[in-house]
């Protein structure tokens, strides 16, 4: 964000809370779109870490299924579906990604 | 300081604002005391729980854990650099039967979680008769994941040059090997050597991650560590000496990109010898100008030397 918005804000006179509410901020979250949904990938996919801490989450529901008595097929078979449904949820927050993208891009 | 953001505080909210950050020092400083005051009713700084930590086999194991940390991560890191150009590369491609692929292949990598590839490797694949040690599960995750993420990286470096560098390397006559190798790539790895550095250190933390899988590296140990009886479950002390260790070899990491960012950032040197004059040379004492007896043809012969 140049400065230069800022202090343009400020020249006609608004006061420090609109500069930000009406100047800055809705300029910056547009060019802060795609770093901010690539921490959100980032966050979704570190929630399988919580699976070394005996907390329920997908990666840890994998061995629930896997280890359940009398069930066919083999570990991978689960897995796999683990990483499918992390591959759909991914897809789903980059469909955001491009969607608020477009929307808040300025037109030149 | 004055600041265009805001009005200069007058009298009253300079004085609001020394209320405000008397209390906040309180604030944290009241928690830290707090933390601290909890940690010592509980016996956290006894001597038999940092007793642990005086054993040189101790250190020696730490020593060896911190070698299969490094171990994975060096591999790691190396290999994941290699694939990230390789798949930038690939997904540039002129081809539609390399780009496809290699942007389906890429944009998999980036959506699965290391620690699911960890498992797929290390758990699922043994059930279709391939059984691999937890090092090569964890080196292998950590290269398609971190070489997934460096191959975007390359690519937004590579597809943020303006286009007259590709023409130009073209027009001097080189092929699309040479444009990439001599034009594009070094200007896009100059330019995102921040990112990679920065991959580089996720790559390092997310070593971390083979514990689960039981490769012997610094986590697990701090696990075994802290598990240890005699001398009172040392959970925090451990946490605490092999955290440190966790921060020292990121800073080390930053410190050399750091280094390696003024390196890459020198301006070329010119070279040796006397300077190009641009500017007017003053007027010599024996310039014919000077001197009233001087003859005009003198004057002009200066005047043509010049």
């Amino acid at each position: 964000m140049p400065v230069g918005q800022a202090e343009a804000a400020r020249a006609i006179g608004l006061p420090f809370a609109q500069v930000m509410s009406l100047v800055v901020l809705p300029q910056a979250f547009r060019s802060v779109v795609p770093p901010m949904m690539s921490v959100f990938i980032a966050l979704l996919k570190n929630t399988t870490v919580a699976a070394g801490f005996s907390v329920a989450e997908l990666a840890a529901l994998r061995a629930t299924i896997n280890d359940a008595a009398g069930r066919p097929g083999s570990p991978m078979e689960v897995l796999l579906w683990v990483a499918f449904v992390f591959v759909v949820l991914v897809l789903l927050l980059s469909l955001v990604q491009n969607r608020l993208e477009k929307k808040w891009r300025i037109v030149r | 300081m004055t600041s265009v953001l805001y009005d200069v505080p007058g009298p009253r909210a300079i004085a609001r604002n020394r209320v405000l950050a008397v209390v906040t020092v309180v604030g944290v400083g009241a928690l830290i005391a707090f933390i601290v005051y909890r940690f010592a009713l509980s016996g956290q700084f006894s001597a038999t729980k940092w007793g642990l930590f005086t054993y040189a086999t101790i250190w020696e194991q730490i020593l060896a854990a911190l070698g299969k940390t490094l171990a994975a991560f060096g591999l790691a890191a190396v290999l994941s650099v290699a694939l990230g150009f390789l798949l930038a590369i690939g997904r540039l491609s002129d081809h539609r039967w390399v780009r496809i692929p290699i942007t389906t292949v890429t944009e998999l990598f980036r959506a699965v979680p290391v620690l699911v590839m960890m498992m797929l490797l290390y758990y699922g694949l043994p059930s279709t008769g391939i059984s691999m040690e937890p090092y090569a599960a964890v080196v292998i995750a950590l290269v398609a994941y971190n070489g997934s993420v460096l191959a975007e990286a390359l690519r937004a470096g590579i597809e943020s040059l303006p286009r007259g560098q590709k023409e130009a390397g073209y027009s001097i006559g080189l092929r699309k090997s040479g444009v990439m190798r001599l034009i594009l790539l070094p200007q896009a790895v100059r330019a995102m050597l921040p990112v990679i550095v920065s991959q580089l250190v996720v790559t390092m933390k997310d070593t971390a991650l083979g514990f689960i899988i039981t490769y012997p590296e610094l986590l697990y140990l701090a696990k075994q560590l802290s598990s240890n009886v005699q001398f009172g479950r040392p959970l925090l002390q451990s946490a605490f000496v092999i955290g440190g260790i966790y921060i020292v070899m990121c800073l080390i990491l930053s410190a050399v990109a750091k280094w390696l960012e003024g390196r890459t950032r020198r301006t070329p040197k010119r070279p040796d010898g006397p300077a190009a004059t641009t500017a007017t040379i003053p007027v010599q004492p024996d310039d014919p100008r000077l001197h009233r007896d001087g003859t005009v043809t003198e004057v002009i012969a200066v005047q043509g030397e010049r």
